[in-house]
């Protein structure tokens, strides 16, 4: 369906206002089987640490982990950035969560979540970049198809707001386009 | 901003050429933090690439001290995790009542903003000569700035956000003098604070104490590099004292988890056993 | 996001330009500046600013505060003559009188002397005092550019109002400007102050200094050390000190943690004075 689908190695999403939804949904479509790490950075509220994680894993079918520092990163689970950290994949292959400054006025910032999973798994990467309503994940994308990595966006016009997803159009070259429901399919798609 | 166009290859490079050319190591740091942080710098000093940067930083000492500066992250906000400061708001009248005068140790205290809030936390409690503060950072440039008391205005939101959270009706501008882009804290929390140059990568426990903070410092560090340093916390905390990490930081890589009872999973505050 | 920060090219006319603005406004003389390295200097400092054109620097820097800030992006950091003037009244008033109280040769290290600016302060000190001739000096630097440009004994004249009001400021009875002459935009000092002095490189981490000495003076270099290399720099001095010899650092360096801590006594801790007790 999607074209480098057999080199998929992991999986990296951003989102912001009007994702958390879609995320769920996208996770209680996952085959249970599901053979990569999903790594995901949603813009959240710093001083809500509960909740987010416990409604995420009552739909999800994989297990999802808000991850300590330098935990490694492992198949089939999905590892949430949790609030007031940005995280990010170490060439060695562990996330680490540190705290310094915020980007675009977010931390966790989903540029540098993507960047790093784009560095660390190259052409290995597909990035997917939900509904949001700043910039931030435009240069994560960018990062990830420069690295040779599978860039898709949600379709700006089933976007609650399209600022994020087209701001990744508008720096780089995004391979895909697609609906939420489509977005599932080209996950299922890569799990065989 | 961060700069996303520096490569690893180039950040090895650049780690060989800073060791070699200004004795600045950097082999210690979790290499997707260190990129972040010579990419920030590069970018508000409107350096070019790595090769111009490590040329800049071997022949400009002040640069250099600057970049030095730049290679510890600030910690960027007083009362982070507000639950925290909760439980030290009991605990410390507790301890100073049992053991009359205790010690408190801020390993890696970056910019000082933990500190400075214990130190505030002290004040408010009326124990401020009941304890002694103590910071470590492992440049000396970083810990001067800690005497100046300044910190960026932009910050304040999160500040004020932080200890309204931790206590209803506090108000962090009692704490604090507005001088436009920057806030200086009041004299007297600075005061009482000492420092002491110390790298957690390279040192041995000087000291010990009851109370050891070293939150968010860890993840700056390599795996490799990091294992030692649980050691280290272990030296550093007296027996029966307490150690408080990150909220997303724990023991369980450790050997030394074995030293530790945990008192609080959501915070990381742990009781030294033995 | 990224600003596209490239560098505004700079032609050596604009550098001309800059140059003579900065002359106009502030009497400052660039002097023979290495065009290659100002030039690049100057283009970091447009990106920086997000100035498009040389014009738009030479109209900010009718501003003193810009003029500052624009000096210290492009110009290389150097230490001054007198530098810390607290330090030298010490010095002059009570180190150095006990050490050359004896009739014997007393050695003293400059053991970081980059351009040669502390040195030369000794070696003025030490003629006004009376004591040049009994004084065995060595100056090292780990670069070589910087041991050549001491060996000089040239400096830029428009530094020279500060090193003036420093010399004063240290107590010194005499006029700085007895020890130099003026040379075009340089001023070049009395070359029988340093002609006895040896200079040479030196690598404070990898050499041994075998040599002894009464007076070691290293400030402000192990701030830019980590602990460890500070710890090897500061066992090195320290052998390197005789009994009752003296150890002066940065007014902002400390060695309470180190164990070469053991042997030295605080004499003055402002000013960062040790001395010696035992070996």
């Amino acid at each position: 369906m999607i074209k480098g689908r057999d080199k998929i190695r992991a999986v990296v999403i951003g989102g912001s206002a009007g994702s958390f939804p879609l995320m769920g949904k996208i996770f209680a479509s996952l085959p249970s089987d599901f053979k990569y790490p999903i790594i995901v950075a949603p813009h959240r509220l710093k001083h809500v640490r509960h909740g987010f994680i416990e409604a995420l894993n009552l739909k999800s079918s994989l297990e999802v982990i808000e991850p300590m520092d330098k935990q490694k990163i492992e198949p089939g689970k999905i590892y949430l950035a949790p609030a007031n950290y940005h995280m990010s994949a170490e060439p060695d292959g562990y996330l680490s969560l540190t705290t310094e400054a915020m980007r675009l006025s977010s931390r966790p910032s989903i540029d540098i979540t993507l960047s790093s999973v784009g560095e660390l798994y190259g052409e290995g990467t597909l990035g997917i970049l939900l509904t949001g309503a700043n910039k931030d994940g435009a240069y994560g994308m960018k990062v990830i198809n420069d690295n040779g990595g599978i860039t898709v966006v949600q379709d700006p016009a089933t976007c609650m707001v399209d600022t994020m997803p087209k701001s990744a159009m508008e720096i780089t070259k995004i391979d895909y386009v697609k609906s939420i429901d489509d977005i599932i399919k080209i996950l299922q798609s890569v799990n065989r | 901003m961060y700069r996303f166009d520096l490569k690893y290859s180039e950040l090895d490079k650049l780690i060989e050429d800073l060791k070699y050319r200004c004795r600045i190591d950097l082999k210690s740091y979790s290499k997707g933090a260190l990129k972040r942080i010579v990419g920030g710098f590069m970018d508000s000093h409107n350096i070019d690439g790595p090769n111009q940067l490590a040329e800049i930083v071997t022949d400009n000492i002040g640069k250099r001290g600057e970049f030095m500066k730049a290679l510890v992250p600030n910690k960027t906000e007083f009362f982070r995790d507000p639950g925290v400061w909760s439980y030290l708001e009991t605990e410390l009248p507790k301890q100073v009542a049992e053991k009359g005068t205790i010690k408190i140790l801020d390993l890696g205290c970056s910019s000082g903003e933990e500190l400075l809030t214990l130190s505030i936390l002290c004040h408010d409690l009326g124990i401020q000569n009941k304890v002694e503060l103590i910071g470590s950072e492992k440049y000396q440039l970083k810990l001067d700035e800690i005497s100046n008391g300044e910190f960026s205005s932009k910050e304040l939101e999160s500040c004020e956000n932080n200890i309204g959270r931790f206590k209803q009706g506090a108000n962090f501008s009692n704490y604090i003098e507005l001088k436009g882009d920057v806030f200086k804290v009041n004299d007297k929390y600075i005061e009482n604070i000492k420092t002491q140059v110390f790298d957690i990568t390279l040192g041995r426990a000087f000291d010990q104490f009851d109370i050891v903070f070293c939150r968010n410092v860890m993840c700056y560090l390599n795996l490799k590099k990091a294992r030692p340093v649980y050691k280290l916390l272990s030296d550093f905390t007296k027996k029966g004292g307490m150690l408080f990490m990150g909220v997303q930081e724990d023991l369980t890589h450790s050997f030394y988890n074995r030293d530790f009872e945990c008192l609080s999973e959501e915070y990381k505050i742990y009781k030294k056993l033995r | 996001m990224i600003e596209e920060n490239k560098s505004v090219p700079v032609t050596e006319a604009d550098l001309v330009k800059v140059v003579a603005t900065v002359r106009r406004n502030f009497g400052f003389e660039f002097g023979d500046y290495a065009v290659s390295s100002f030039k690049r200097r100057v283009e970091r400092y447009l990106g920086l600013k997000g100035m498009q054109v040389i014009d738009d620097l030479c109209m900010a820097l009718r501003s003193k505060e810009v003029f500052e800030e624009f000096l210290k992006e492009v110009t290389v950091n150097t230490t001054e003559l007198f530098r810390d003037p607290g330090m030298w009244e010490v010095l002059r008033e009570k180190i150095l009188p006990k050490l050359f109280n004896k009739n014997e040769r007393v050695s003293i290290w400059h053991a970081a002397c980059s351009s040669g600016e502390e040195t030369m302060s000794m070696a003025i000190t030490l003629k006004e005092l009376g004591f040049l001739d009994r004084a065995d000096i060595v100056a090292t630097d780990i670069n070589e550019d910087m041991v050549k440009q001491a060996q000089s004994g040239l400096y830029m004249a428009w530094r020279m109002r500060q090193y003036e009001k420093n010399y004063k400021q240290s107590g010194a009875t005499g006029e700085l400007s007895d020890h130099y002459d003026m040379v075009g935009s340089k001023v070049q000092f009395d070359m029988n102050l340093i002609k006895d002095i040896q200079y040479k490189t030196f690598d404070l981490v990898l050499d041994t200094q075998f040599k002894k000495f009464d007076l070691i003076l290293i400030r402000n270099v192990l701030i830019y050390f980590n602990m460890e290399l500070q710890g090897k720099v500061l066992t090195n001095i320290n052998n390197a000190l005789n009994p009752k010899g003296y150890l002066v650092l940065g007014a902002q360096e400390s060695i309470n943690w180190h164990k070469a801590n053991d042997n030295l006594m605080a004499i003055n801790n402002k000013f960062k004075v040790f001395k010696k007790l035992r070996d």
